[in-house]
């Protein structure tokens, strides 16, 4: 549901899974029989996929449950479309969501497993998992590690998981981005806050970039993406001052020239398509413990 | 109509001066007398040992749909309601309904709202004024004729998609946070109007400490302001929606603790006038959506009592924020306990914090334990 309040032991445990499914030391069909739904709100290309590839390798079902718009407009009421849906039997419901809380709102109205791919800006949790893991092997461990993430960390779900989890691994964050796209109240103890984009980058061991909304300008959260790329964009010339061994990541999909340049999305620091790979191992482990 | 004895009540009525434990004779809906061991005539007694007996209380803001929401405030211990604009007409034999007068044209805040005669309250229920011009005009209007201009001072366009007061609580669950200033910056921009035009500015449900503040200073340099809070603002702080729970989906948003405690001075100060429920009824469909898709509102007579009691106020000053003050806002008159006064009765059972009986018109509406009053 959420990485909030989870113990480094718990997160530990997830990724330790992940792994064994990464390196293929476990197969299985844990879910052979079992029908998994997929209930996405909001529109999501990888994370859906990515969750359907893991439940499709493990054996189960995968039950595509398409919504557009939002569950008022169809005059069903978000409890309604849980109900429905764990009352054809399925095993686990994955649900995406436009608003924060609905994930929480479907599991308190259903018997079945539920795993939140995502609700409004709250969390975003297997994104979370597949960040740390894919960090942690790089480095082996995130202790006394420093990450950067950067861009509109305001309406960041990813932001919010990553927040939670990586510093539960002992990693240290620097948040950055535009005054106007920085939510009040970060600052915590192992947390740092700037809009400084050089400072936030001096030092980080990785740089986590996060996907700016074109339509944020029409907010007047920014002035206009050139500006944005200018102040806030990791450029090459940017990335070219970074530590040595630093790596970037993106959740995806990357707005090309805005927050990431071309050449750094593709270049040898990016784990952007390790990060895609992972993930279907760490899905795995997550329908593997919830079901 | 009947007669009723209420018996060993302490009755606190502040515009009388009264707080003793008297016993209060009722007839053809007027108190007829008060007195120690008044001697039970051919007529319903009602024991109030340990209990208070208040001059009725009275809500200066809420919104009723139909009779269901009227029964519902009764339970509550209100005797008296003003309606917002955006209720429906409602007509009650049981308790007293008056309807706020829409201040501008469908609440539009654009043109004017026509004044009948007599109209006490003007008000533009949920929707901000977000031209000050229009504000002026309604205050510079309604002067002669003595209207209370009720706003909910808010810049929908600060607010903009925001759903919880900012802070560490929005930012943690991903809510989008309403910086304070989407109020204070309506406070003072309408408390600098009402300094050029004259007339009565009345805020609704204020939540921010500063706004209060503001309001402070205003009512110390003589402006003719006044101002309520609601009892879940005096009461709850942001943290009620951990969870994402409803409870919490109000609107005007809840604040920090630090904002509770401001409202809470200004209610020992005398700066805050009343203290309002806002109900506002959530259907059981409301609550099968996602926070920000289900619809603001508080099911809040029925804690009315509850959550104000809990405020541990001096009983007098309590008394006047929830029925001598609002009544005198709303219109209604002098709210007493005294011979000859309109029987407007709130029993109250301050162990419980609940209600245990209420009284309008001299009939007896709502008793505690039983299903016919």
């Amino acid at each position: 549901m959420a990485l909030e309040g989870l113990a480094r032991v718990d997160i530990e445990r997830f990724l330790d899974r992940a792994q064994e499914y990464r390196e293929g030391r476990v197969g299985g069909r844990h879910l052979l029989g079992r029908v998994v739904a997929n209930v996405f709100y909001e529109a999501s290309t990888r994370t859906r996929s990515s969750f359907e590839v893991a439940a499709a390798s493990l054996g189960a079902h995968v039950l595509n449950w398409s919504l557009s718009g939002s569950s008022a407009t169809k005059g069903e009421t978000l409890v309604d479309t849980a109900k429905n849906i764990a009352a054809l039997g399925v095993s686990v419901i994955v649900v995406r969501h436009q608003h924060s809380g609905a994930a929480n709102l479907v599991a308190n109205s259903v018997n079945v497993s539920v795993i939140n791919a995502g609700d409004g800006q709250h969390e975003h949790p297997s994104q979370g998992l597949l960040d740390a893991f894919t960090l942690r092997r790089r480095w082996g461990s995130l202790d006394g590690r420093t990450v950067a993430i950067v861009g509109d960390v305001l309406h960041s779900r990813v932001a919010r998981s990553n927040l939670h989890c990586l510093r539960a691994l002992g990693a240290t964050l620097v948040f950055c981005g535009p005054p106007t796209l920085l939510p009040t109240h970060l600052e915590a103890p192992g947390i740092t806050v700037t809009t400084d984009l050089d400072r936030a980058l001096d030092g980080a061991d990785a740089v986590m970039m996060l996907r700016v909304q074109r339509e944020r300008q029409a907010e007047a959260l920014f002035p206009s993406p050139g500006e944005y790329h200018r102040r806030w964009g990791l450029t090459s010339a940017r990335a070219a001052k970074l530590k040595a061994d630093a790596v970037v990541l993106h959740p995806g999909p990357v707005n090309r020239g805005l927050e990431l340049a071309s050449e750094v999305a593709d270049g040898n620091r990016s784990l952007i398509l390790e990060q895609v790979e992972n993930g279907v191992a760490v899905r795995k482990a997550i329908l593997e413990a919830v079901s | 109509m009947s007669a009723l004895l209420l018996r060993h009540g302490r009755v606190i009525d502040p515009l009388s001066g009264v707080d003793q434990v008297l016993d209060v004779r009722i007839s053809s809906g007027r108190i007829l007398e008060l007195g120690t061991d008044l001697q039970a005539r051919a007529e319903r007694v009602v024991e109030a040992r340990d209990f208070w007996l208040l001059p009725g209380l009275v809500d200066l803001r809420c919104t009723a749909r139909d009779e269901a929401d009227l029964e519902g405030a009764l339970k509550g211990g209100l005797t008296a309601l003003l309606l917002t604009p955006e209720s429906p007409r409602l007509v009650s034999h049981r308790l007293e309904v008056r309807h706020a007068r829409p201040l501008t044209r469908e609440l539009k805040g654009e043109e004017l709202g026509e004044v009948p005669d007599g109209a006490v309250v003007l008000s533009n229920g949920f929707a901000p004024i977000v031209r000050g011009g229009v504000l002026r005009r309604a205050l510079q209007y309604s002067r002669p004729l003595g209207s209370l201009v009720m706003v909910h001072p808010e810049d929908p366009t600060i607010s903009a998609r925001g759903l919880l007061g900012e802070g560490p609580t929005a930012t943690r669950l991903g809510l989008l946070g309403v910086p304070a200033a989407a109020e204070t910056s309506i406070v003072a921009r309408d408390l600098e109007v009402l300094r050029s035009t004259g007339g009565r500015l009345h805020f609704s449900h204020l939540t921010c400490a500063r706004s209060v503040e503001l309001v402070r200073e205003a009512k110390k340099q003589g402006l003719t302001v006044t101002c309520d809070v609601t009892a879940h603002h005096l009461t709850l702080d942001d943290t009620a929606a951990n969870d994402f729970a409803l409870l919490a989906r109000v609107w005007p948003p809840l604040r920090s603790a630090a904002d509770v405690a401001g409202l809470r001075a200004g209610l020992l100060d005398g700066t805050i006038d009343a203290i309002a429920s806002d109900h506002q009824r959530v259907d059981a469909l409301d609550l099968e959506h996602a926070f920000e898709e289900s619809t603001p509102g508080i099911d809040a007579f029925a804690g009315f009592v509850k959550r104000v009691l809990s405020l541990q106020l001096p009983q007098r000053t309590l008394v006047e924020l929830i029925s001598t003050r609002p009544a005198a806002l709303a219109g209604l008159g002098e709210r007493r306990l005294s011979p000859d006064s309109r029987a407007e009765v709130t029993v109250i059972d301050p162990v419980k914090q609940a209600v245990h009986a209420t009284i309008t018109g001299g009939e007896l509406r709502f008793l505690e334990g039983s299903t016919q009053p």
